[in-house]
């Protein structure tokens, strides 16, 4: 079993492999990444702490979250009042919409969300 | 009075034969059966949660569902916003538009390949319609867009399509 602060440093590279590779769906990074197993023990704080490591994958999540073509999820974007959105929608209807300052901070939110959602949405 | 079933089922019978979308589905099976697949999962909604197809076909649901967009029955002309994710959803609904999106527990399941094949069929139906491309993102210059709303837009390109003066459509 990995320790969390591998399994979150896997999570903050799944953007990247799943744009680079192409032949495997984000779920099965997930999987792949040992979240499954640890997502209890992976908070914001720790993949926060990945993506400062490596912040170029910072843009490979805005990137997956602009690219999304569902109906509701969680997503990430440049808050028209400066700082960054993270939030929810579904059908049209924002739901817990916070703004933060910090690119990084936000991303990590956005991140923990994000999983936690696919990880419930395919059990 | 007698039972209008057998009409129901033969006018049924006969949609099946005329639209389009049914004889390219089954030939794809073959070569292309994932493609098939993502017709099943796809949901092109207009202004909020209704299945296009299940307004438009009462009593015929179980044979088109998997139709999506691309009836004879579907009026020409129509509005789909594309754009970044949520932005166009937003747009969409609040312009009672259509637009893409596939339910999220699938869309997480998909490649990166996959995820472009459903994109690049439901682009091509808005295309076969005549829809008005609107664009929930303005674009100045496309070099400028990245990832899949840059994708869409470029495949519109190859298409014949270009940037409205405003950048706010995609016009031929």
């Amino acid at each position: 079993m990995s320790a969390p602060q591998d399994v979150a440093a896997a999570v903050a590279r799944i953007p990247w492999d799943f744009e680079t590779r192409g032949d495997v769906s984000f779920h099965a990074l997930l999987i792949a990444s040992g979240y499954a197993d640890e997502h209890g023990g992976v908070d914001v704080s720790m993949i926060e702490d990945a993506l400062r490591a490596h912040p170029e994958f910072v843009g490979d999540w805005l990137e997956y979250s602009e690219a999304k073509r569902s109906s509701a999820g969680w997503f990430i974007r440049k808050a028209a009042s400066g700082g960054w959105e993270v939030g929810y929608v579904a059908e049209g209807a924002f739901e817990e919409v916070s703004v933060y300052q910090d690119e990084l901070e936000a991303c990590a939110v956005f991140v923990k969300k994000e999983i936690d959602a696919v990880m419930a949405s395919v059990r | 009075m007698r039972s209008r079933w057998p009409i129901l089922v033969l006018l049924c019978v006969l949609a099946s034969l005329l639209v389009p979308g049914i004889a390219s589905a089954h030939a794809a099976e073959g070569a292309e059966t994932r493609v098939g697949a993502f017709d099943f999962a796809e949901q092109v909604h207009v202004g909020g949660s209704a299945a296009l197809t299940l307004e438009l076909r009462p009593g015929c649901e179980p044979t088109y569902d998997h139709l999506a967009s691309d009836s004879l029955l579907v009026p020409k002309g129509g509005r789909t916003v594309l754009g970044k994710f949520p932005d166009y959803i937003n747009l969409a609904d609040d312009l009672g538009a259509k637009r893409f999106n596939i339910p999220s527990n699938v869309w997480a399941r998909m490649t990166k390949a996959e995820q472009w094949i459903a994109n690049r069929t439901f682009l091509d139906r808005m295309i076969s319609r005549g829809d008005n491309i609107i664009l929930s993102n303005p674009v100045m210059d496309i070099s400028g867009v990245t990832g899949a709303f840059r994708q869409e837009l470029d495949y519109l390109v190859e298409q014949g399509f270009r940037l409205s003066s405003d950048g706010t459509r995609m016009v031929r």
